[in-house]
């Protein structure tokens, strides 16, 4: 038997950051939250975007402040760090938290 | 993106490309397994200080160039990251590395050992028990820590190394009936096995990762 989740919760729904609610973008945060830091290059191989779709999405989270980008060098290639800004941790604790809120302990669909 | 993932699932995927993806980690401990086997033969030639001391030395020169070789070609290919610094994290490097140590004193131990360390079993006790004891922990111990290292990072393949390591130890145990003196077979397959794994892993990743020439 699952668990109802309760339309408290439910409510909070309404409130989620649409920001990270994207789930390229959510993606992209939970790598980040693993990481201090990494390279435009491991991004794109562990969340299997492409180039367009991951720079697309990772300035959406610098606009938004979540994320930070530093563009440097390693000798003459360039390299382009990203890592997580507090205000990133927190928003993608918040969504959980808020998602935990509105769907409860249940996994599955009631049939 | 076909199955959705879930945070641990994401995590676990992240830790295993930095660490796991490209063969090099397993190269490494079939390297470390394999002098492992080949220490016997050595030790008749060099006598016991000097084939320690070689031993040791012959581990750092395959921990750097395993360094050195994952930046030349891995890196390019997969990217770089940086592992985080959290206490949690720091707490499980440092029991890995612990237990890994604690891993190789164990084999180093039943290499070194000449019939010493059976003296430690209660002689009521069967004498198999008693002549192999060193020998038959060190199976859950291998089995544990390379268990607890394959959940923790989601990488099957330790299970398969931990059970592997253990077994071909108690083997070479009971087939040289204590230390063996000449190469020591059932380690030595065991370190192949791992290096010829390690060989497909970084053969399939040098195919599936070009090198990225791209930035943004």
């Amino acid at each position: 038997m699952s668990s109802q989740p309760s339309p408290e919760g439910l409510n909070q729904l309404s409130d989620v950051d649409r920001i990270v609610h994207e789930p390229a973008r959510l993606m992209i945060l939970l790598i980040l939250s693993t990481v201090e830091e990494a390279d435009f290059v491991f991004l794109l191989n562990t969340s299997e975007l492409t180039w367009g779709n991951l720079s697309s999405h990772v300035g959406k989270l610098e606009e938004a402040g979540y994320v930070e980008v530093e563009k440097g060098f390693v000798g003459k290639k360039p390299r382009t760090l990203a890592r997580l800004t507090p205000e990133g941790r927190q928003a993608v604790e918040d969504y959980r938290r808020t998602m935990q809120a509105a769907l409860g302990p249940a996994s599955e669909v009631s049939k | 993106m076909s199955d959705t993932p879930t945070i641990q699932d994401i995590q676990r995927r992240t830790n295993r490309l930095m660490n796991y993806e490209d063969g090099f980690w397993d190269l490494l401990l079939g390297t470390v397994f394999m002098l492992l086997a080949v220490y016997p033969i050595t030790r008749a030639w060099l006598g016991p200080i000097w084939n320690l001391g070689l031993f040791i030395g012959l581990m750092v020169v395959a921990l750097a160039a395993q360094t050195l070789l994952r930046r030349a070609f891995a890196l390019p290919r997969l990217g770089y990251a940086k592992g985080q610094r959290s206490p949690k994290l720091k707490v499980l490097l440092v029991v890995t590395v612990g237990l890994v140590i604690l891993t190789f004193g164990f084999v180093l131990l039943t290499l070194l050992d000449n019939g010493r360390l059976s003296t430690l079993a209660n002689s009521t006790e069967p004498f198999w028990l008693r002549k192999f004891l060193v020998d038959i922990l060190v199976v859950p111990v291998m089995v544990g820590i390379f268990s607890a290292m394959g959940y923790l990072f989601g990488v099957a393949r330790l299970y398969l190394y931990g059970w592997l390591l253990g077994l071909s130890n108690l083997a070479a145990a009971i087939i040289y009936d204590g230390a063996p003196e000449g190469f020591n077979v059932p380690l030595g397959t065991a370190a192949g096995i791992i290096l010829a794994i390690g060989a497909t892993l970084l053969v399939r990743f040098l195919r599936k990762y070009p090198v990225q020439m791209m930035d943004i």
